[in-house]
């Protein structure tokens, strides 16, 4: 009895600790004290300011712009080299396979910068698109890797039998390989989606002029101190990644129950 | 002479280090059902694979209708596979399931509704059309892939052991059904499987594998009767063999000497010409025991019983013709009072024509 007291004490701080910060910033993005310190009552202005905000508005698009075009391309690359490493032997397969982790244990900060290096190298000047191949690059591990673990499940003799009743390659592919891996695609390229609008430290490396996404944008903003306008667009972010977590989340326990034979 | 419909010349395939199909030659007749038989590992799996495109040969030559089809990939090849696994598409339901061939040929929606549910009909599967194939029980399943397979009118249906998973009464019905529909439509049915029962009941011919070679090809009654090697007379039921050499060959009969110089004689072998080592091979079933020695032509040898076990309509004894070399028959038990003790001296006798001769192994 008591025991379980202490626990849930503690569970509560825990939480407490964690999404205090978070509760505060969005509460305060409906504060109307435009320095933000005390409350001041209830508003919705700092979001309607948002929307006459065109810095603001060009880092949304610019966020979007990134993040859709980077999952797209990396859901299709990841999905391709998943296949591959699961259905091809090759040489150094088992090298390559460990190297599919790198993106996600190379700190960001190393990543920009060699990112920075290499787009100087080769001389391809700083704007959206370097932003969107940086992206792309480090969001193939994460799609190949849930798609992978999908495909690691599949008998593969499934694919032998579509092949076996007159299914070329690419029927074989649409009608019984992808449907098998869906779940593990859409998982990947919500992962995709999530880090790519979160991401910071590759973006600030890579971005160009005017080419800022939504965090960089944020950055910028605070450093002429927190506005709730701030609050208020973070808040927005947070719902964003939040329902796509959502959404990952669901499909990953939503997977169909196995053959019982 | 009959139609080939498959052919497989000096085929052999090589996994990293074993061989697993060895220098094979199959031909298989148009219309007959074929049997792949052999145990464990034997390469049966492998061969059927083979034709149906699965693996590629590292020698050899696989032909479908009289023509080569190495360069051909699966979905160009008009057979189908029955898998041991059934491998059903688990996202779609029995009726995709069966038309999913069809589709693929491009045959018209109004003709496919009709063969999908005539190849339903065809291996008994009740109304579950809309039901997922994993909501099937086992038998369900199997009789799916069957359909899913038969549907397509191959021009052989390859089957590998797809009766493993299902129980012993179900698969006797399914052996039973399985040769139904294959005289019903006519289709080359080649079945792999490691039960002898299995393949002898069913099969037009037989082919007994080992260790990746074929060591016969035969129709049943002749694979339990004359088998080939040793090998085949000891993997297709039971079989006693005595170490002989080949005295002398007469008309179709051969007179064989054991090492204590006792002569029998046996119908002849072409592989077991006058001197040869070879090894005399009798069914339990083909011996009987009697106390005293005959004389009516049957082969008779002294012998000692070792051991008797009572099994109800038969008795099993075993027994002992010379120093290490032991023989067993199963004796019906007609008679209550007849019986033979542990230690008691008989005489083992057989007809000539029950024995077979081969060819001693090295070993
Ligand atoms: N893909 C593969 N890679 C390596 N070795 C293989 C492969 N497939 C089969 N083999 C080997 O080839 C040999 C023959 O295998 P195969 O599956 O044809 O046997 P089988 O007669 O079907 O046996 P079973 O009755 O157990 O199914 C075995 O030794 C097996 O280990
Ligand atoms: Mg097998």
């Amino acid at each position: 009895m008591k025991r379980s007291f202490v626990l849930l004490v503690y569970t509560a701080l825990v939480y407490l600790f964690l999404y205090a910060p978070v509760l505060v910033m969005a509460l305060y993005s409906f504060n109307q004290d435009p320095r933000n310190a005390v409350w001041k009552g209830f508003t919705l202005q700092w979001y309607a300011k948002l929307m006459q905000d065109t810095e603001i508005q060009r880092a949304l698009l610019n966020s979007l712009q990134v993040g859709l075009i980077a999952t797209l391309a990396a859901t299709v690359l990841g999905t391709m080299a998943a296949l591959a490493l699961t259905r091809y032997r090759f040489r150094m397969q088992a090298a390559l396979s460990g190297l599919v982790f790198l993106p996600m244990v190379v700190p960001e900060v190393v990543m920009g910068t060699s990112l920075l290096a290499f787009l100087a190298a080769i001389g391809w000047k700083l704007s959206l698109s370097t932003i969107i191949v940086a992206h792309i690059a480090f969001c193939v591990s994460y799609v190949t890797i849930t798609v992978r673990a999908r495909l690691a499940g599949m008998d593969f003799r499934l694919e032998e039998a579509a092949a076996d009743l007159g299914a070329g390659p690419w029927d074989t592919f649409r009608l019984v390989t992808l449907p098998r891996i869906l779940p593990g695609v859409i998982s990947g390229a919500l992962l995709c989606l999530t880090i790519s609008i979160d991401d910071f430290v590759v973006t600030f490396f890579t971005q160009g002029i005017g080419s800022g996404t939504l965090p960089i944008r944020i950055y910028s903003m605070v450093k002429t101190g927190i506005t709730p306008e701030i609050n208020a667009v973070s808040t927005l972010m947070l719902l964003t990644t939040f329902s796509l977590m959502l959404i990952y989340g669901r499909l990953g326990s939503g997977q169909e129950p196995s053959r019982a034979r | 002479m009959e139609e080939l419909v498959v052919e497989l010349v000096g085929v052999t395939k090589r996994f990293d280090r074993v061989t697993a199909v060895d220098n094979v030659t199959l031909q298989i007749r148009r219309g007959e059902f074929f049997s792949l038989l052999g145990p464990s590992g034997c390469g049966k799996t492998t061969s059927l694979r083979l034709v149906a495109g699965f693996e590629e040969p590292d020698q050899g030559e696989i032909r479908l209708d009289g023509k080569p089809v190495q360069s051909l990939p699966p979905y160009r090849r008009r057979v189908n596979t029955v898998f041991q696994s059934y491998a059903l598409f688990p996202h779609l339901n029995v009726y995709d399931n069966v038309a999913f061939g069809l589709r693929r040929s491009s045959v018209p929606e109004a003709e496919i509704q009709t063969r999908v549910s005539q190849a339903l009909e065809l291996v008994r599967l009740p109304d579950l059309l809309a039901r997922r194939t994993t909501e099937l029980s086992g038998g369900q399943q199997q009789r799916v892939a069957l359909a899913r397979a038969l549907v397509n009118q191959p021009q052989v249906l390859l089957l590998d052991e797809p009766m493993s998973a299902l129980d012993p009464k179900l698969r006797r019905d399914m052996r039973t059904e399985l040769k139904r529909l294959q005289k019903d439509l006519g289709i080359t049915f080649v079945l792999v499987t490691h039960d002898q029962e299995e393949a002898l009941s069913t099969s037009d011919r037989v082919a007994v594998m080992n260790a990746g070679k074929v060591e016969q090809v035969d129709a049943p009654r002749a694979i339990y009767e004359r088998p080939a090697t040793r090998f085949v007379a000891d993997f297709i039921g039971t079989a006693n063999f005595l170490p002989a050499t080949v005295r002398a060959v007469n008309n179709g009969r051969s007179t064989v000497v054991l090492a204590d110089g006792v002569s029998l004689v046996a119908p002849s072998a072409e592989k077991a010409p006058v001197g040869a080592r070879v090894e005399l091979s009798v069914r339990p079933e083909r011996l009987w025991l009697t106390r005293e020695p005959g004389s009516n032509g049957s082969n008779c040898l002294p012998a000692r019983v070792v051991e008797c076990t009572y099994m109800g309509p038969v008795t099993r004894y075993t027994v002992e013709v010379a120093e290490g070399v032991r023989l067993t028959t199963e004796q019906q038990n007609q008679d209550v009072v007849d019986g033979y003790q542990a230690g008691e001296s008989v005489f083992l006798q057989w007809r000539p024509t029950s024995g077979t001769l081969l060819p001693a192994e090295a070993r």
